[in-house]
């Protein structure tokens, strides 16, 4: 009964004596979880505990078991009941069940046993439920892009029909696009479609590895290659193996190891650090970045050759902001699996909250979006977010706020607005916080260029 | 059915009287817990006499759907406490409260089922030196 992970269990039953009985009777599997409620009252109250099974007496005095049944149900369709009844009625009885009560149990001598094994049998079923879940969230997030990365918008899907051809053959795909907009999940996706998706996807953010480890991460090294190399260590190349390499940031790529990257794209073969042998390697390889190589090309930070090499088939990633529509759609997403996730009650964005997300540039994209909703999903008490409970990253608001292309007028109505709405149209306390004068506040009120809420 | 079986292994303390419960399917329940058995038959004790006086209320009341829904309460418990006696009355009061037929022979079954019950609880009590 202790057991806080187990198999949870309602029972609603209005008689003291014959719940007690029941109560103690489940009670006698430890895996089992269970409160015992004699009111319907009580009981929709815990409902929110999600019991994986109720065991319910159809005839509760106060109140139809049926009821009971669809109110369970339409809460949370998962949860299985059981009917005990008292009677033996057939009609009823298969009308529970057609309404999706799992058993229908009649109280007499074998009740219990019968109890028994249906919940028995509901734990099995249960188990399976979820093992199937389970597989079909990794089968889906491996080989469906589809359902991993969500875009209505015209150019995601020119990148969705990039991500398909990329798929076919074994080219190499130079993704471009800001921080945040979805690279390596562009490149996941490639390789969980392709036929290498049976091998490793190997992701080495090049930007992240000091330039003097990056090249034995790479290539791998030979014990006693140099101090430190106490063991043989196979580099990321040799991992990738049949399956794909992801380089993330290679515009960051120090300029003597993009000429060993290049011999190696080139001979598709590697010598490992401190060895002379040659390893041949057939990684298929994705770059990606969020700089312009060719301005680096231009400015001799990155090899030409290798630019050429590496391009292959752009994909270019819209950052947030040009893809109209996405934006809410993407929130509405990232809400309903965090809470999916957390097992908590589905909750929606009030008109003002998504005009708020409309209203924010993205500087950090999907990643910060996905952050930015998680936290107002947090933070929401009820069962809609309000602009209150989503905060926006301050210092990229304010250059944000600069990149609005306002007049210094207009800029200057917008702070005082903001700091009246912000301290409940105090003008006097506003007027100290600004040090302006009161009257220059109220001037402007009355001139309607700013609003008393 | 398994009357004289509980019995045996009951008690024969008081002697006398022939049993009018039987354990069995508390026992059966218990998983052996001697407390638990206990508590069951303290719970016996609290809940049947208002279940009854319910019962005997909505009877003198003439309300036949209020008795037959007390007596359809008291049912699983009385079938629980193997109460061989009253199995089939307390059906009867059930069915004919519900239907509201052969309502004048309603009060009788009552008195029997209550005069059963008061019997049944004091040879508890002996029983279980309550």
């Amino acid at each position: 009964m202790k057991n806080r992970s187990g198999f949870k269990i309602f029972i609603l039953e209005d008689d003291t004596w014959y719940g007690s009985m029941l109560e103690h009777y489940l009670s006698l599997n430890p895996d089992y979880e269970i409160r015992r409620f004699e009111s319907p009252a009580k009981f929709f109250a815990a409902l929110h505990e999600n019991p994986q099974v109720i065991t319910l007496d159809y005839s509760l005095p106060d109140c139809d078991g049926a009821e009971v049944l669809r109110k369970i149900k339409e809460y949370n369709n998962n949860i299985q009941v059981i009917i005990i009844s008292g009677q033996e009625d057939v009609a009823t009885a298969i009308n529970l069940l057609k309404n999706g009560a799992f058993d229908y149990i009649v109280k007499d001598d074998d009740t219990k046993d019968r109890l028994w094994n249906t919940i028995l049998h509901l734990q099995e079923i249960n188990g399976l439920k979820q093992e199937v879940e389970h597989l079909r969230k990794e089968v889906g997030r491996k080989y469906d892009f589809s359902k991993t990365m969500t875009g209505n918008s015209d150019a995601m899907q020119r990148v969705f029909a990039m991500i398909e051809k990329a798929a076919q053959t074994n080219i190499t795909v130079s993704i471009y696009g800001e921080t945040g907009s979805g690279k390596e999940m562009v490149a996941k996706a490639i390789h969980y479609n392709s036929d290498r998706q049976k091998k490793s996807f190997v992701a080495v953010n090049v930007a992240a590895i000091p330039k003097d480890l990056l090249e034995s991460e790479l290539f791998g090294h030979e014990k006693g290659a140099f101090t430190g190399a106490v063991t043989r260590r196979i580099g990321k190349f040799e991992e990738a193996d049949g399956g794909t390499l992801f380089l993330d940031e290679i515009g960051e790529l120090d300029i003597n190891l993009q000429a060993k990257l290049l011999r190696v794209l080139q001979e598709k073969e590697i010598t490992r650090i401190g060895d002379n042998h040659v390893i041949p390697v057939n990684a298929r390889i994705i770059v990606a970045t969020h700089k312009n190589l060719l301005e680096e090309v231009q400015a001799k930070t990155f090899r030409e050759d290798l630019y050429y090499r590496l391009y292959g088939l752009p994909i270019h990633i819209p950052p947030l902001r040009e893809r109209n529509g996405d934006l809410l759609l993407l929130a509405k997403s990232f809400i309903e699996k965090f809470c999916a996730e957390n097992k908590m009650e589905k909750k929606t964005l009030s008109q003002q909250a998504q005009e708020k997300l409309m209203s924010y540039r993205f500087p950090g994209n999907v990643r910060e979006l996905k952050s930015v909703v998680e936290l107002a999903v947090v933070m929401c008490d009820g069962a809609v977010i309000e602009p209150a409970n989503i905060t926006l990253n301050s210092t990229a608001a304010v250059t944000d706020l600069l990149a609005n292309g306002k007049t210094l007028r207009e800029y200057t109505n917008f702070i005082i607005q903001h700091f009246l709405d912000t301290n409940n149209g105090d003008v006097l306390l506003v007027a100290k916080l600004l040090d302006i004068g009161k009257s220059t506040i109220y001037r402007m009120i009355q001139s309607k260029d700013l609003v008393l809420n | 059915m398994t009357n004289n079986l509980a019995s045996a292994n009951n008690t024969d303390e008081s002697g006398q009287d022939k049993k009018l419960y039987d354990l069995t399917m508390v026992r059966a329940v218990s998983g052996g817990d001697e407390g638990f058995i206990k508590k069951m038959i303290h719970l016996f004790i609290e809940t049947v006499p208002p279940s009854l006086h319910d019962l005997k209320e909505a009877s003198s009341e003439k309300q036949w759907e209020k008795v037959g829904k007390v007596a359809h309460k008291l049912k699983s418990t009385i079938d629980s406490m193997g109460i061989e006696s009253l199995k089939e009355d307390i059906r009867n009061v059930e069915a004919n409260g519900k239907h509201q037929q052969d309502i004048e022979a309603i009060p009788p079954l009552i008195q029997k089922i209550d005069t059963i019950v008061i019997n049944c609880i004091q040879q508890l009590k002996t029983d279980f030196s309550l």
